[in-house]
């Protein structure tokens, strides 16, 4: 068998581009800024809040957002947790908690960051958008995001958004006594905002932070409340909710696991676990946000600060460590696998494995073992070497044959110092395609058209079903179709997969309205590919 | 018992006044009653023959010049074809009734109540209440069923109340064969209005197979409703049983929706690899033979009621 | 004028028994297209417990995510579907988290995908949790003119021990309305 090998050029340190970019502040903390918010001058035409306490309540409620952070499984996004965030320009920036943003721990990244807007106080919020970091603190757990597409991934306009938004206060004007509007999203999903009134209680100091760190209230706030919205009774922000005590040990007070997040069926602690409890009562002051939105809005760099490093559940500290191998039929030019895939057709010619690895040293020697139905492939497999990808970033492996990989299961198993580390399998063949036929069947197009007009009817099927199945023993099970296809607005179509020769089909046309036309026993015999066809339906 | 007077002009008569099945006739009526008008059948068999030959003066002239046709000129086109196909059997039956005349005003109207009564309601009961193009292709026999039931019935009635709610009362309708008349007019008309809303509908229609469907419908509303047209003429002018009325109906509406069923099928030719799926040519002979049959049968039992009717009167009484 | 009463009793009865025959063929016309276009058929889904019933002459096809999944092959040129899940959720979470995770997933796949509302509803006795959506259906074959078809969908959350079971119905924005009933009926099937 002829392998190619080819080890990735995979930019060491660098971070999927699934997961947003990172921009962390430098050191403890960029201190108040003075200017006042620059916030409202972008747009002259949005309201002013003056006056009635309802409205600026109703301004408050639409201005508060659910941040769902999603991992991809698949081809689907999966919510891992949720939290609140506030709205701080029309255009869709959006100020939340460093730690609903994302993760310090590159193997607890969400790999996208959805947006539920608040369409009513009795409604859960809609998901419409995703969103990627701009500036990020870990230290002062604040974040700011900026909505960048819709679900689908198309691109949105920020300037054509037009959302409410509220403007950012100054928190150093509180004083004990002052009354707080507190909006968030309290927890698990489907569930509605939350309003909460309190008054500032106190304010707490910290080291590294200049003035005032955490302001207290004697409101109790849910925990998914962390990163929502704290308003004076002008309806300007002046704090985020955030859960104090965050970032030690344990990631959430109250963590529970309530969905399939990972799809296995089951409801266990392999899935991601929702935070649903623990109270917050402790408001990050806004004007410490005030350095991250100017370097979101301007685009400029905060320089960053280390992450802290945690211990992370199940792994060893200070080990290199691997996550789960994806594979894949191709990477893109990131290096990034461009699916993630179980199992390849017959005829692949290449197969990709993909990983990301931590705390990873070029000093380290390891080892890829590939093996085909269990037999140990020498001619592919990498022999202990040194590693040369520096501590952390994703890598790839390939392997591929111009004739088609040879059919059967590949497993591959990754060695760091001779402790192997992660390993995983992929099956290549073995799928009945019927694509596969295409070279010698018999490719069959055309038009479905109104026998007394004959103009193409839209919309009608063409329908072939398993050969030895009459239309008449069809019970209309998908399975004993072999292909279909649509007629487009000519009353044109093309099936998809071609027609075996020598082989008899049932043929069903149908549109609604007309007499459906059937052929039992179609014979395919030796005709030029592609075949023009006419069907002529005449109505009822 | 009060039975002297004319039932068709209700002019008082003698005791001894002529009865036929029952009924009583003043002298010009019961000779009116028993004419055969061969004009009728003259016009019935030029009809036939005329839509054949329009067919075929279509086919050659399109196969001739090949006119190429689009949008409103072909949707005039096709109303003008499907008017042309109605007016053959009025200019036969106009031509034929030179000498017995039908006032004319007469037939042209239930012609046009018969087109009225499609486009008020025949059409828009089918299409949007019973949505028949929905259900009836879903199976064969709830196809047929649905055929008789639906549409037969729909159309049966509405071209059998064009005739009974508008001339059969007056003293005009006073032939037996009166019925097949106003029967066939009625059910041109309505043809010719369905002609019109489907070539409206198709937005133009292909010539040659378009003018086949056109004549196909002509012939085959047309007949049914000149059965029908037959049993009211009897029912008027004979004591006939309760059932007679709603019999002839349901036997038009049975044979219409056999009629709608059959033409589909045979016009649906199983589908080969080439596809096809269409051929109208035996829709065309099949609707032939039932108009020729249709006007074939009526002709001869009209024939034999009048000849009955006379043997009667000459073995004396002419009383039932 | 005088009229011969026995007659003219017959004649108007027979008017009226033409009107009853009528009258009577097409109320049986009516109820032969209620169970043509409504007929269904008993369906189970034994792994997951779920039994209903679909409608006969719709394509089926069976897996596991969906489960089922029938779409009418004679609704126009998007054809109304009905899709059933079964998704595993701890009892105390709320039901619309199926309905979240769906929604990821089609707007992953399909373009210009909204919500249009997410409501409590009352399904047979039970509160469910139903939301609607839309996006466009494009087809990027290069060679098929189809015109981008705008699609309405409905999904309902039906709570159930250790589960939810969502119902979804899918349908071309003209024919959405029309087309509902199928949808109810399919619901109001459903036994688990």
């Amino acid at each position: 068998m002829t392998f190619l090998v080819a080890l990735s050029c995979g930019a060491p340190n660098t971070l999927p581009p699934a997961t947003p970019t990172v921009v962390k502040p430098a050191q403890a903390t960029p201190l108040a800024v003075e200017e006042p918010e620059t916030v409202t001058e972008e747009t002259p035409e949005t309201p002013t809040f003056t006056g009635d306490d309802r409205q600026i309540r109703q301004n408050l409620l639409r201005a508060t957002v659910q941040i769902f952070a999603l991992v991809h499984e698949g081809r689907q996004y999966q919510p891992l947790w949720t939290g609140s965030g506030t709205i701080l320009t029309p255009s869709g920036l959006i100020l939340t908690n460093a730690h609903v943003a994302s993760d310090p721990d590159p193997n607890y990244r969400p790999d996208a960051l959805g947006v539920a807007i608040t369409v009513r106080s009795d409604d859960t919020p809609e998901l419409r958008y995703l969103a990627e970091i701009r500036a990020i603190d870990y230290d002062l757990d604040l974040a700011v995001i900026q909505i960048v597409s819709d679900l689908s991934g198309n691109a949105v306009d920020p300037q054509q958004l037009g959302l409410t938004y509220v403007p950012l206060g100054d928190s150093d004007t509180l004083e004990l006594g002052d009354l707080l509007h507190i909006l968030g999203y309290p927890g698990i999903g489907g569930e509605t905002i939350t309003f909460t009134e309190g008054v500032v209680s106190g304010f707490t100091r910290e080291p590294g932070i200049e003035g005032r760190a955490y302001v207290k209230t004697d409101a109790t706030i849910a925990g998914g409340n962390s990163g929502g919205l704290a308003a004076n009774l002008s309806g300007e922000m002046i704090g985020v909710p955030t859960q104090v005590g965050y970032g030690g040990a344990e990631r959430f007070a109250d963590c529970r696991y309530l969905a399939d997040t990972n799809g296995d069926g089951v409801i266990d602690e392999n899935d991601n676990c929702i935070p649903v409890g623990g109270f917050i009562n402790a408001i990050r002051p806004v004007n410490l946000a005030k350095p991250l939105v100017e370097a979101a809005k301007s685009g400029a760099t905060v320089p960053a600060t280390p992450a802290p490093t945690r211990p992370k559940p199940g792994k060893t500290s200070g080990q290199a460590s691997f996550s789960d191998i994806v594979f894949a039929p191709a990477v893109d030019d990131d290096d990034q696998p461009t699916m993630a895939v179980t199992q390849l057709p017959s005829g692949a010619t290449e197969l990709y494995a993909c990983w990301e690895y931590a705390e990873m040293a070029d000093s380290l020697t390891w080892e890829a073992r590939w093996y085909l139905d269990g037999e140990y492939q020498a001619d592919v497999s990498w022999t202990p070497a040194a590693w040369k990808g520096g501590e952390s970033g994703s890598w790839w492996l390939s392997i591929s044959n111009e004739n088609g990989l040879i059919e059967g299961v590949y497993r591959l198993e990754l060695y760091v110092e001779d402790r192997k580390l992660v390993e995983g399998s992929i099956t290549v063949g073995g799928v009945a395609s019927p694509s596969t036929t295409s070279g010698e069947g018999l490719w069959i197009r055309g038009y479905v058209i109104n026998a007394n007009t004959r103009r193409g009817i839209e919309g009608a099927l063409y329908i072939v079903l398993n050969p030895g199945i009459t239309v008449g023993d069809w019970e209309g099970d998908e399975k004993q179709v072999y292909t279909f296809a649509q007629t487009d607005l000519n009353g044109y179509f093309e099936l998809p997969y071609a027609l075996e020769r020598h082989q008899s089909y049932g043929i069903l046309v149908w549109a609604e309205g007309y007499r459906p036309v059937i052929g039992d026993d179609v014979l395919i015999g030796d005709e030029e590919s592609p075949y023009d066809v006419e069907v002529a339906l005449q109505r009822e | 018992m009060d039975k002297n007077i004319c039932c068709v002009c209700h002019q008082p008569v003698d005791a001894d006044a002529k009865q036929l099945g029952g009924r009583t006739y003043c002298e010009r009526h019961y000779a009116k009653v028993i004419q055969d008008r061969p004009g009728v059948w003259r016009a019935g068999l030029g009809m036939i023959v005329g839509q054949l030959a329009f067919v075929l003066l279509v086919e050659i002239l399109v196969g001739l010049f090949k006119p190429t046709l689009a949008g409103g000129v072909l949707v005039a086109v096709g109303v003008g074809l499907a008017l042309i196909s109605a007016l053959i059997w009025l200019a036969f039956f106009y031509r034929q009734d030179r000498l017995e005349p039908e006032p004319k005003g007469y037939v042209l109207s239930v012609f046009i109540l018969g087109a009225l009564l499609a486009q008020a309601v025949g059409i828009p009961l089918l299409d949007r209440v019973f949505e028949v193009q929905r259900w009836l292709p879903r199976s064969p026999l709830g196809g047929l069923l649905g055929a008789i039931l639906v549409i037969g019935f729909v159309q049966e009635f509405l071209k059998y109340a064009a005739v009974r709610y508008s001339v059969f009362p007056l003293p005009e309708f006073d032939e037996r064969v009166d019925g097949v008349i106003y029967g066939t007019a009625s059910g041109l008309g309505y043809a010719t209005m369905l002609n019109i809303n489907d070539i409206i509908a198709d937005g133009g229609v292909h010539l040659q197979a378009g003018v086949i469907r056109i004549v196909v419908t002509a012939l085959a509303q047309a007949s049914f409703a000149g059965l029908t047209g037959y049993f009211l003429g009897r029912a008027k002018f004979e004591d006939e049983p309760v059932w007679w009325l709603p019999g002839g109906v349901a036997l038009a509406a049975l044979l219409n929706g056999v009629f709608t069923t059959l033409r589909g099928e045979l016009t649906t030719p199983a589908l080969d690899l080439a596809g096809g799926g269409f051929n109208p040519w035996p829709g065309l002979l099949l609707a032939t033979v039932v108009a020729a049959a249709t006007f074939g049968v009526l002709f001869y039992l009209i024939r034999r009621a009048n000849k009955i009717t006379l043997s009667g009167v000459d073995a004396g009484g002419g009383v039932e | 004028m005088t009229v011969s009463p026995k007659t003219s009793r017959r004649d108007r009865w027979a008017d009226w028994a033409v009107i009853a025959l009528v009258v009577v063929a097409l109320l049986m016309g009516l109820w032969l297209r209620r169970s043509t276009l409504y007929r269904t058929e008993d369906f189970t889904w034994g792994d997951a417990g779920i039994a209903g019933r679909v409608f006969a002459g719709w394509v089926r096809q069976t897996g596991t995510d969906p489960l089922l999944s029938a779409r009418n092959p004679l609704s126009g040129s998007f054809n109304t579907v009905l899709e059933l899940r079964s998704r595993a959720l701890a009892a105390e979470a709320d039901p619309t988290l199926a309905l979240d995770a769906l929604t990821l997933e089609r707007a992953a796949t399909v373009d210009a995908y909204k919500t249009l509302s997410t409501a409590e509803v009352v399904v047979r006795g039970e509160t469910a949790v139903q939301r609607t959506f839309t996006y466009v259906l494009v087809d990027h074959h290069p060679y098929v003119d189809r015109l981008p078809e705008v699609v309405r969908g409905v999904d309902v959350a039906l709570r159930d021990e250790g589960r939810v079971i969502v119902v979804t119905y899918l349908a071309g924005s003209e024919t959405f309305d029309a087309d509902y009933r199928y949808f109810r009926t399919f619901i109001e099937s459903l036994r688990y």
